[in-house]
């Protein structure tokens, strides 16, 4: 752990200095967690509103961070809580919906204001989007993040192994939708 | 894998997301301002009849519990311990008799036995 973080994280556990630790926090983490949240679920409306939640939780459970973990991987570990549980109640509501064949994140993003993006880029984040919620972190984890699987195992709390065989997964149904879909 | 080298070549490693401008100042800003705040911790007071009232309970409680324990080994001891001054005066063959007669011995057979003696 960093010297920065160490200190970072005394001045948390003091109650005369937590939220001037937590004003340092937040700054710090907001953009990788965003860009985190919002490959997840492709609208910015949606992601703006998981990681405002991220944050809150992280400050109301504040006192019971322990500093086994780093800061970063507690804080994400908040934001994919966050993010799958929001999927789950969104995934609950469009299975209602038979005749919907398209994934309703597809229909997000395509349909989202806050997008600029060239064809190629377009047509990946669909096939990305199409892929079951726990594949999709774990693929945008390695793909986008670089992440070691060991580093993604900490977040997710899932064995290696079963990280690298959802990965070779994920990454097969996105070549096959990539050579099926003109 | 290889495949995949080959995605990551023709597609990218960018998403095709964008941002409203200024995004993050704002959102940092505005959350930190919206942080509620956090309870004060009460400063633990020390009572001493808070601490001293559970043990003075288990004390009583013991105390009880022996006195009870205590009472019930002693009438045990008188009921079932014989009285020693009664054995003693049992010292000859024919107060044996009598004794073993008032333990063993119905009315009839008493009297029988009466009978037989003044006989003799």
């Amino acid at each position: 752990m960093e010297t920065n973080e160490k200190e970072l994280i005394k001045e948390l556990q003091n109650q005369k200095t937590v939220k001037q630790a937590f004003s340092k926090i937040v700054p710090l983490y907001s953009e990788k967690l965003y860009w985190q949240i919002r490959k997840m679920v492709a609208s910015h409306d949606d992601a703006n509103d998981l990681l405002q939640n991220t944050f809150l939780k992280a400050w109301s459970n504040i006192e019971s961070f322990r500093a086994e973990s780093k800061l970063s991987t507690w804080l994400y570990r908040i934001a994919v809580n966050e993010t799958l549980t929001f999927l789950n109640k969104q995934n609950s509501f469009s299975k209602v919906d038979l005749d919907n064949e398209e994934s309703s994140l597809v229909n997000k993003l395509e349909s989202e204001e806050w997008i600029d993006g060239d064809e190629l880029q377009i047509k990946l984040q669909k096939a990305i989007l199409r892929l079951p919620d726990k594949q999709r972190l774990v693929f945008n984890l390695r793909y986008y993040d670089e992440l070691k699987y060991e580093e993604i195992s900490e977040i997710l709390g899932t064995s290696v192994g079963a990280l690298k065989a959802s990965y070779h997964l994920a990454a097969k149904k996105i070549e096959e939708y990539l050579t099926t879909t003109l | 894998m290889k495949n995949l080298e080959k995605i990551k070549e023709k597609y990218g490693t960018h998403t095709p997301y964008t941002l409203p401008e200024n995004y993050f100042e704002g959102f940092n800003k505005k959350l930190l301002e919206s942080l509620p705040p956090k309870p004060e911790k009460r400063a633990v007071r020390f009572d001493l009849w808070s601490i001293a009232k559970p043990l003075l309970y288990v004390a009583a409680s013991l105390a009880i519990a022996m006195w009870s324990i205590s009472l019930l080994l002693r009438s045990e001891d008188q009921t079932t311990q014989p009285d020693s001054s009664h054995i003693m005066a049992i010292d000859n063959e024919h107060d044996a008799e009598a004794v073993s007669l008032n333990l063993a011995v119905d009315d009839y057979s008493l009297y029988e036995y009466l009978n037989e003696e003044s006989a003799q």
